[in-house]
This record gives structure tokens, sequence and C-alpha cells, in this order.
């Protein structure tokens, strides 16, 4: 009986020491400015659920007011801070400019107790982006401001595009990088400053996180839904759902009023003819007035159809080239060729002869005659038709792939359908895979967290 | 201590299981399908395969055209199902399911000015409230409504039963109502081939010219004009048979939009053709 209770005891004890011989390890969390980067918060708070055992650098001051100092300040501040705390074995964990700053650090100073730094989506080769963002000088509108106003421009036409003014929340957010103070901190990030280029290669072991948003070509609306909820955790889909739902709800009515409507078309003339067969001397003059309203009616209803189908694709049109510029004017981009199949379909008539035609006379019934000739079209298995699209280098809405890299990482992870607000969540599972085979060693000792 | 990480603990593995992956899951709600209307007088089905193509309206100024208005010409294939249910009370059912295409057109992920991808599968229209499924048959949302009257119906309904009910149309009969209508106030213009164009004007100074073949006794095609002559868009229609009892064959859509970044006029034409297409009432 005394040995059971000698084993039980033992077996607690062990237990009981397993639990706290672990000693935690020191880290410094960094995010970036609120316009590029959340913070750590619930990722840190979800790391401690985990049952991952770590202690935090103090960064009150930091986060009190991110955009105060300058990168290299924040660097020395820190290093300052943590050598006078005597910190030892620290674990550096940085998203965008607050990688950067950790880099500094690193290279500053090496008696800070920095010993290994995770980036994740950093800009380590600068951000393009930036010269996009900021203005050339205070005053002056920049290339991406210039760009929303066109697309709020250009929705006018299409009258009752609210789309949950998804634009208004853009044109929101590129607005503040043209505010002098935050537009200064930033022109500092581009690629080729000098930030970027005194920035050497960590000589402490560095792992890199890189986002790729790649759900569709809507990565900068996504980026704003994701940076609306920055203070939760990055979810993107607010936008695109409240959007899709409002052009969807205008589309399938029209479509489904236009279905009606081709029964009325299908049934409306004859159906006048047989009535008129029918009616009574003294009524005919009524059907023909029926009959008449009843064309002019159907007429303009299709005219407003159509004008709904248009008014629709318009606003589907502003949102794709909102998305498609801003991949365009920041993301380095491939030309692809390709050959897809389609029906074959053409005219024994060349409707291009109908149009031709039109230029010069303007006789719109005749265009009509021809166009209805011409459109008698033979359909005759399929054909190829030579399409070119352009696909860009991978991103995260903010940053390329190239940008976010940096060769000699220990390791190096993607984490793939995220934008550069996402990065930081452990919500998303390539972000949380990343971590965790970091912190248990999948990359070296260096980077270890223990349990 | 364990027990003091409990709720957090459960808190948080709520969201784990929550956040599977980078897209937040609004496909979990599910709700039955709405009741079936029965009893259609006139029903409407057809499977229409639709590409969409986009160019400069006139060839001599595609060469306007930048690199973004180009990438936004991507052609676009797709095939819809569709059911259109009329009931003698007025009350319709209509249904819109999308299939794959038969050469469906598919682009990387991410590709620049890649066309929109609708969310739903299948669309559900029950007398008014509009239900989007997936492609699991789980509603999506269904706080859409569709405004066609009641009345509307009705006029369409009673057209059918005429035809149902009366003797056949013949060509000398629609020939007649065309020319009574036209010395009514239709202004029309003969064509050969038994084409004819007839105008309306609307009270903002548009108008719209109907193509109407009265070989087979029903408009085929519209052209919409705005109050400054411009042509806004057209559809035409290409069937056999003679109305109501007629099969389309094919429809061309054209409409005319402007280049997001040149401004160039461009012309978006839709071509649909229709693997089957079935009448009854």
């Amino acid at each position: 009986m005394k040995k059971i209770f000698l084993v039980l005891g033992m077996l607690c004890f062990s237990g009981v020491f397993h639990l706290y011989a672990q000693t935690p390890r020191k880290t410094l969390w960094l995010s970036g400015p609120s316009l590029t980067s959340p913070q750590w918060l619930n990722t840190i708070g979800q790391a401690q659920v985990e049952s991952y055992k770590f202690d935090q650098v103090n960064t009150w001051q930091y986060y009190n007011n991110t955009n105060a100092n300058d990168i290299p300040t924040w660097a020395q501040q820190f290093n300052t801070q943590m050598t006078n705390a005597g910190q030892t074995d620290v674990l550096g964990i940085g998203h965008d400019a607050g990688g950067l700053i950790l880099r500094y650090m690193a290279q500053l100073q090496s008696t800070n107790g920095l010993n290994a730094i995770i980036l994740d989506g950093v800009p380590n080769q600068g951000g393009a982006v930036f010269s996009k963002l900021t203005p050339t000088s205070d005053g002056i509108l920049s290339e991406a401001q210039r760009l929303v106003n066109n697309a709020l421009n250009y929705r006018t036409q299409a009258q009752n595009c609210v789309a949950c003014r998804t634009i208004e929340a853009t044109q929101s957010y590129i607005n503040t990088f043209a505010v002098p103070s935050i537009a200064d901190y930033y022109r500092k990030l581009k690629p080729g400053s000098p930030l970027i280029t005194n920035l050497q290669t960590p000589t402490i072991p560095y792992a890199v996180i890189w986002g790729n948003e790649n759900d569709d070509a809507l990565g900068l609306t996504r980026l704003m839904s994701s940076w609306s909820n920055a203070g939760l955790q990055g979810q993107d889909g607010e936008y695109l759902d409240c959007m899709g739902k409002e052009l969807e709800q205008r589309l399938i009515s029209a479509n489904q009023s236009f279905a009606i409507s081709t029964l009325r078309a299908i049934a409306g003339l004859a159906g006048a003819a047989s009535k008129l067969k029918l009616s009574q001397p003294g009524t005919v003059g009524a059907v023909i007035e029926s009959t008449l309203n009843a064309v002019a009616t159907g007429l303009r209803g299709l005219y407003d159809l159509k004008n709904e189908f248009r008014e629709v694709f318009e606003c589907e049109l502003v949102h794709q080239a909102l998305n498609a510029k801003w991949t365009l004017m920041n993301f380095p981009y491939n030309a692809v060729t390709e050959t897809v199949t389609v029906p074959n379909c053409y005219n024994p008539v060349s409707c291009d002869d109908c149009w031709t035609q039109y230029a010069s006379d303007h006789e719109d019934q005749v265009l009509g005659y021809c166009l209805s000739v011409c459109n008698d079209q033979i359909c005759d298995g399929t054909t190829t038709v030579t399409v070119t699209y352009l696909v860009p280098e991978p991103n995260d809405a903010l940053y390329t792939k190239t940008e976010q890299t940096l060769a000699g990482a220990a390791k190096t992870y993607e984490a793939i359908r995220c934008n550069h607000m996402q990065e930081s969540f452990w919500l998303y599972p390539t972000v949380k895979d990343a971590f965790t085979d970091l912190f248990n060693g999948g990359a070296g000792a260096a980077f270890v967290v223990p349990k | 201590m364990k027990l003091k990480q409990l709720p957090p603990l459960l808190f948080f593995l709520t969201l784990l299981c929550w956040g599977i992956s980078c897209k937040s899951n609004d496909q979990e709600d599910t709700t039955t399908n709405p009741a079936l209307v029965s009893n259609c007088v006139v029903e409407l089905t057809y499977d229409a395969e639709t590409i969409t193509m986009m160019e400069a309206a006139k060839k001599q100024e595609s060469a306007q055209l930048t690199e973004l208005d180009k990438a936004l010409l991507l052609p676009k294939n797709e095939r819809k199902l569709e059911s259109i249910c009329l009931k003698s009370d007025g009350k319709y059912l209509i249904t819109s399911e999308y299939l794959t295409p038969t050469h469906p057109i598919q682009y990387p992920v991410g590709t620049i000015g890649e066309p929109f991808k609708q969310r739903y599968k299948k669309v559900i229209n029950n007398n008014g409230e509009l239900t989007f499924l997936n492609a699991l048959g789980e509603t999506i949302y269904n706080d859409g409504t569709f405004t066609t009257p009641t009345t509307e119906v009705l006029s369409v309904i009673e057209l059918f039963q005429t035809l149902k009910t009366q003797p056949a149309v013949t060509d000398a009969d629609f020939n007649s109502t065309i020319s009574l209508l036209a010395a009514n106030g239709l202004n029309t213009t003969q064509f050969p081939n038994g084409i004819v164009a007839a105008r309306t004007n609307n009270a903002d100074n548009s108008y719209s010219i109907a193509i109407i073949d009265k070989n087979a006794h029903m408009q085929t095609g519209q052209l919409n004009f705005d109050a400054n002559g411009v042509l806004q868009h057209l559809f035409m229609i290409k069937l056999s048979g003679v109305a109501p009892h007629v099969v389309f064959e094919r429809m061309v859509q054209v409409d005319f939009i402007n280049a997001f970044e040149s401004g160039v006029k461009l012309k978006r034409t839709q071509l649909t053709n229709y693997q089957t297409f079935n009448l009854l009432f």
C-alpha cells in the first residue's frame, strides 16, 4: 500500500514538475501602424490558450502612439529598454512595419537579448504600394486617390449602384494615407528608400510568413473588409457579401421579369389578333386601343429592364475595375494567352454591314430590320477564341511575395488565402500552422516557445 | 487554475471551430425550401447557355483601350436552367439554377478583371419572395423581393387562355391586326421577309423599335434608344414555329457601356443558345 502511495506521489510530483519546469520564453510582439496592421492582442490570447508559455516585453509606449517615431528610433528605444532590463533569449514577432523594427533592433545592437525573429507579412524589400498610396507632395492627390475618384465618377452612370458603400469605405481608407504625418511615415517604407536600403540581412535566426490573398481578383475589397474588422479577427467577406447580395437580387429580379416579359412577347400580338378576330364590330376600337397600349407598355417595360441589366453590369464593372487597377498599379503581372472553347455561331449575313450602313444613314428601323436578318445565326459545334489575361505576382493585397520574403530565412511559410490584415490572426489555418510549427521547433530551437 | 482557464478555453475553442479558413462561413444556416406552387396554367422551362463578350463598339477605337480596359473584357460563359410557372390566381413560381456550361471558361485564381462569380447555385422566387440556395441546397439568404404584380401575371395568363380556347390565328388574321394597329397610330415600317419595325415613343423622349415577325406572329426583337437617339441596347430572338407554339433557338442581346478608363464605347454581346425550350399552357 505504501508503495502505491509512493508511486502516485512520484507521478504527481513529476506532473507538477513538468508543469512548472518550462521557463516562459520572453517575446516581443510588434505590429505596424493601425492602417496596415492589426494589433497582436487576439493572437497572443490564442497562443496562451494553446498553452504556449511566454512573457512579453512591455510595448505600452509603442502602441500608445505608433506613428510618434520612425522605425530606427523605435528600434533604438526597444534596444535601450531591453538592455537595461537585462533581457535574454527574446523571440521577436513582427507584422508589417513591426518586423522592420525588429530587424533594425537586431542590426543596431547585439546586447538587447533578441535571439530570433519571426517576420510575418513584413515589407522586407519595401512596399511599392506606398508610391501609389502617398501623394508625391502634400496637397496633391495620390494615384490611389485618383483611382477611387474615377471609380466614384464612373459609378454615377449606374444611378442606384450603392453596393454597400464599398467604394466610399475604400476612399476613406486611402485618403488617410494622404495625411502629412502618416504619408511621411509610409513614404519611408518604399523600396529604395534609405530606411529599406540600410537594412541588412539579420545575423540572428529569422523565419518568414508571407500572405497570399488568392481567393479571387477582389483583393482590395477584401482588404477593406479585413481592415474594418481588424479589431475582431480580420474577416474579409463583409463588403463582398453585402455588395454581392445587392447586385444578385437586382439581377435575378431583372432576369425573372424578363422571363415573364418573354411570355408576354410570345402571346401578346397573337392574342390580340385572336381577340380582334372575335370582336364584335362595336368593340374593335376598344380592342385596338388596349392592344396599342399593351404594346407601348410592354416595350417601355423592356426598355427599363434593359437599363436595369446595364446598370447592374456597370456597378459590377466599377468594382472589378477598382480592384483590377489596384492590382495593375501595385503588383507585377504576366500576360497569359490561352484559347477557350465557345459555340461556333456565325451569321449568314454580316451584321457589320448593318452597323456600317447605320453609321451613314442612321435609320433606326432599317437597323432593326438589318439586325433581325443578320442575327439569323447558325450555330454549328464549337470553335476556339484566343484570350489574353493578366495574372499578378502572388500578393497579400498590399505587398507582393517578393517584397515579403527574405533570402536566408530558417523557414518560409505561405499564408494562403490571407490578405495582409489577416496574417496575424490564428483564426486562419495557414497562419496558425506556421506559428505552431515555429513554436514547436519546426524551424529550429531558436523559435521554440515552450508549452 | 485549470478551472479558471476553462471559460476562455471554451471561448477560444468555439472560435477555432468557427475559423476553419480565411473565409467567414456564411453558408451554415439552413432552412427548408419554400413550399412549391402547383397547378401551373402557363409553364415555361428552358436550359440555356450564354456567352458574354465585350469589345470596342467601333473596331477602330480598340487601340484607345487601356490595359485596364482590356483586362475587363474577359469573356464569360454560363448555363442556366429556368422554370416559370404561372398560376390561375396570378401567383407564380420561378426557379433559376446555374448549371456547368458545356465548355466552361476558367481563369486562374486572381486573374485581373476576372468576372464576378455569383455565390448562389439556385434562386427560387415563390410569388415574390426570393430564396438563394447554394450547391448543397442550403439557403444562403432569403431577404430579397421581386415586384412583378399579380395583374401583370394575370394578363399574360389571359393571353394564353385566349389562344388556347379560340380558333388558331392565321397569317391573314395577324397581318390584319398589324394593319389595324398601324392605321390607328402604331408607327410601322414594312420590310421584306415579313418583318415589321414598329416604333413607340416614351414620355421622356426615349423610344423603342420593336421587330415583329409576321411569319412567327410575335415580336422577335427590340432596339432601345435614349432621348438623344443613341442606341442603348437591343435583343433579337431566333426561333422556330408560330406563336404561341414556338421554340427559342438563340437570342442575341447587345448593350453599350463606356470603358472604365478610356471612356471608349464598348459593345457587350450576350449570345444565348437554348438547349431545351418547353412551353406548356
